[in-house]
């Protein structure tokens, strides 16, 4: 069947693509060294500055550029299926910003020293609690301002809240810490970090990845759906529970990188035929791409400090955001 | 951000960056010596607490009771604390007002435009002008004597070290402070470093030695010592970026040492302590590597 | 599978809707649910369809409690097919089809590709929308669109197939075409319900009519007995023209 085959085609397409972000990564930074070289001298062991340089700070980095932008690219897709929105990403309705404040009230007030799987665990519980107040605020199948509308105040209540956690707590640098946890950031962390995320955002992204069929009855409406043997309840337990999971861990770990789940999963549905399912993955190997992509240039643009990646993908998607309005106010189907 | 941290930021942030310029003193006659003196800075709270009669000061900055930050916490809590406010200030009725160039101007011009009597004073970016700035507050404050007796001591123990330096390549130091800021070249702890035998590595890594540096040109320029600060240990990014395993990786790791930020803020006989630090340190990496 | 329903009774947000509902859906029949707006057709449906639980009463699939058969069987065994036709992605009317043998499909794809296939084009031929194969759905007319919703729903391949108005949007020639088709699958064995307005269409095309009034059942049995002139008038409160074309009733709300 042609249509399983140009799917197939395209995600070998993006699969490749990703590859070779991923490789352009490893390749750059403020440090020029031999890359070949380098991960020769990884491999045998030897360490040299480029081998250093590679494994402690490059490898972990692009890691995280991988793990986190698979994530805001799935969890985006999956979010707008199940919302039956265009406009549904982690970001604009509130998920990553009360991540944020999860993962703040753990670390500065010391339980992530306590117990480190406490900084994930943090960013999940503010997923959560997320999810649950825009569900009462805004239920499945909700106009496109009300979901809006539950966003911003979701957003800005618990933005208000990091700020304020920041200035109480005791550390004297917190304060001036808050971009990092608002606009996000993959610059030096550890490999060690990426590890304490890893399984709970692996578990988020099984339990998004297995709701294709799912959204695929829910786009013939609640009812049809019901009657092609899909539980509701069920559909909304997995899509929060693995969004929060995925999208609580990487806020816990790289700050609430904005956008990525909503540009992405636009680009791609035209290309696998509108068809929910298929986008899961494909989204994810797109915000995989996109958000390496974004700190790469991040790596380039020469500012001091360096620039925090949202900031990147902020001007590119909010303009986006803003066309995409535009024209659902102009044919609102 | 509330006044503390306004505070405590100028204070960090004039300790790392390199200005040249002094403010003119005028010296008052002994006989005269001010009896009722404010003082609304760390620097200058610490001098006027080592330096003056009791009976002369009235008040200092909350932050010269904080012992993170002051090299003077007991002796500064047995007076009255002041936020830096001008209206604080003219309740206490002074004759002198002492600041440093960072205190918000708008407070300084306020109180002279209401007649009173404000001296500022610089950070010095180097260790001579620390010592002078010794001697010239003892001027303004009617003190000479005991200015001169302290400036002298730490000009000699300086000097001391500074006649142990043999080698014509001494080791590199990197002071890391969070967030990645180094010390510039002409910076005070620039000077801190060439007299304890040590290289400031930031000055080789950019040309003039300050701003943020990544972590990955750490690990490239390599140095023998990386010196932090020891503040509390409250957690913060700022803190755990000082803590990532490159450093540890690298060749020949650095020698890590903690150096509270309070012995060289400001110009004072606590720099000889931060001097002896680094000499250790100095000493240390030099047998440990084999080098001169 | 044969459907039978049991002095069910129904409530929605604190209202009775249904109460004292007996009926069965036999295999290889019609059966038209009519009655006035509001009466409770639609929930009486939903009730068959296994959407809505039953407040009181007993819902039997062949002979077993329907909550015995899982989700999934349910999905395999009954086809539903409702009025609105919300759609919020432009898919194609092939793809939309082939949602209908979501309940035939496993994690990994079809559990039998060629099956799949022939469902879907059989489906399409029958409802005469294989010419929007390629369409996105949100470009055709509603009757179109309802067309490939029957579609969909054919695609299934189920044994009950439960209907709520799928003519009321379509112009004649479609009306008649989507009725012959739901005579042509209870003719393969499948037990159809279907909620019409149209009383001549139910008379023509049903095997039986359940006249549903007020929430409960006012009438039930083969289309003459039920949609007598008294039955219509004390049901509906309309005076209708009854008459015959070629051994068929005909039925037309006169005043």
């Amino acid at each position: 069947m042609t249509e399983a085959s140009s799917y197939r085609l395209l995600l070998a397409a993006l699969f490749v693509v990703m590859l070779a972000t991923a490789a352009a990564s490893l390749a750059i930074g403020y440090v020029n060294f031999s890359l070949s070289a380098a991960v020769l001298d990884v491999l045998s062991g030897t360490p040299t500055l480029g081998a250093v340089i590679l494994e402690e700070l490059r490898l972990p980095r692009t890691l995280l550029g991988l793990i986190v932008g698979f994530t805001l690219g799935l969890a985006g897709a999956a979010m707008q299926g199940f919302l039956r929105n265009p406009l549904a990403e982690p970001g604009i309705i509130g998920v990553s910003g009360a991540a944020s404040l999860g993962a703040v009230l753990v670390f500065y007030f010391g339980l992530a020293g306590v117990f480190s799987f406490a900084l994930p665990l943090g960013g999940i519980a503010g997923a959560v609690v997320a999810g649950i107040a825009l569900f009462a605020l805004a239920g499945s199948g909700a106009s496109t301002t009300t979901l809006i509308l539950a966003g911003v105040a979701i957003n800005s209540l618990a933005g208000a809240l990091v700020a304020l956690a920041l200035n109480l707590s005791p550390s004297p640098y917190a304060a001036v810490e808050i971009m990092f946890w608002l606009m996000g950031s993959l610059a030096d962390r550890s490999l060690a970090q990426v590890f304490l995320v890893l399984p709970a955002i692996i578990i988020g992204w099984l339990l998004l990845l297995v709701t294709g069929r799912a959204l695929d009855a829910l786009s013939l409406g609640e009812e049809t759906a019901a009657s092609l043997g899909f539980d509701m309840r069920h559909l909304r337990l997995m899509v929060i529970s693995g969004t929060s999971l995925a999208v609580g861990s990487s806020v816990a770990i790289s700050g609430a990188i904005g956008f990525v789940g909503l540009v992405v999963p636009h680009l791609l549905r035209p290309l696998v035929g509108h068809v929910p399912r298929n986008l899961l993955l494909a989204s994810g190997l797109g915000g995989a791409i996109l958000t390496l992509a974004a700190d790469i240039a991040v790596r380039l643009i020469d500012t001091q400090p360096e620039l925090k990646l949202g900031v990147i993908t902020a001007i590119i998607g909010a303009p986006f955001l803003l066309s995409l309005i535009w024209r659902l106010r102009r044919d609102p189907a | 951000m509330g006044a503390p941290q306004r505070h405590a930021s100028c204070v960090l942030g004039a300790g790392l960056m390199a200005l040249a310029i002094t403010s003119p003193v005028s010296v008052i006659a002994a006989d005269a010596r001010p009896q009722r003196i404010v003082s609304l800075n760390l620097c200058t709270d610490e001098l006027l607490l080592r330096l003056a009669d009791p009976s002369q000061i009235v008040s200092v900055s909350w932050l010269a009771r904080d012992p993170l930050l002051s090299n003077v916490p007991q002796d500064a809590r047995r007076y009255p604390a002041n936020r830096g406010l001008a209206e604080e200030v003219l309740g206490l009725e002074p004759d002198l007002v002492l600041a440093g160039r960072y205190t918000t101007p708008q407070t300084v011009a306020l109180l002279r435009r209401l007649g009173l009597k404000v001296v500022e004073f610089d950070f010095p970016t180097s260790v001579d002008q620390s010592v002078d700035l010794v001697r010239r507050f003892g001027a303004v404050i009617g003190q000479e004597q005991r200015a001169a007796e302290l400036s002298e001591r730490m000009a000699k123990e300086l000097a001391a070290f500074r006649a142990k330096e043999t080698s014509a390549s001494p080791p590199t130091a990197l002071i890391y402070q969070p967030n990645g800021y180094t010390a510039g070249a002409g910076s005070l702890m620039d000077s801190l470093l060439a007299t304890a035998g040590l290289a400031n590595m930031a000055t080789s890594a950019r040309h003039n030695g300050y701003g943020p540096l990544s972590l990955e040109a750490v690990a490239r320029h390599a140095p023998d010592i990386v010196i932090i600060d020891q503040d509390s240990t409250a957690p913060s990014l700022a803190r755990q970026i000082l803590e990532h395993p490159v450093l540890a990786a690298l060749p020949n790791p650095p020698l890590t040492i903690a150096i509270p930020s309070r012995l060289w803020i400001c110009a004072g006989p606590a720099m000889v302590e931060a001097v002896r630090l680094l000499r250790k340190a100095r000493d240390e990496i030099s047998s440990s590597r084999g080098m001169p | 599978m044969r459907i039978d329903a049991r002095r069910i009774s129904a409530t929605i947000g604190g209202r009775t809707i249904l109460s004292g509902i007996d009926l069965a859906v036999e295999p290889g029949k019609v059966m038209g649910l009519v009655g006035p707006n509001g009466a409770g057709k639609s929930t009486l449906l939903r009730v068959l369809a296994g959407l809505i639980p039953p407040q009181a009463g007993e819902l039997l699939y062949d002979g077993r409690p329907a909550a015995v058969l899982s989700a999934r069987e349910r999905a395999r065994r009954i086809a539903f097919l409702t009025q609105a036709s919300r759609l919020d992605w432009p898919l194609t009317a092939a793809r939309l089809v082939s949602l209908g043998r979501l309940p035939h499909r496993g994690l990994l794809g079809p559990l039998d590709p060629d099956r799949d296939e022939a469902a879907i084009r059989e489906a399409m031929a029958a409802t005469d929308t294989l010419q929007f194969a390629d369409r996105p759905v949100s470009t055709l007319s509603g009757g179109e669109r309802m067309r490939v919703m029957l579609a969909r729903a054919l695609a299934v391949e189920a044994s009950t197939f439960l209907a709520d108005e799928p003519v009321t949007a379509l112009d004649p020639a479609h009306q008649l075409q989507t009725m012959q088709i739901l005579r042509d699958i209870a003719g393969r064995g499948t037990g159809v319900v279907v909620v019409l307005h149209d009383l001549t269409l139910a008379a023509r095309f049903c095997d039986s009519v359940a006249l549903i009034a007020q929430g409960r059942l006012a009438a039930l049995g083969v289309p003459q007995d039920v949609l007598t002139a008294a039955m219509l008038r004390s049901v509906y409160g309309i005076s209708p023209y009854i008459t015959e074309n070629e051994g068929e009733l005909v039925i037309i709300p006169w005043r």
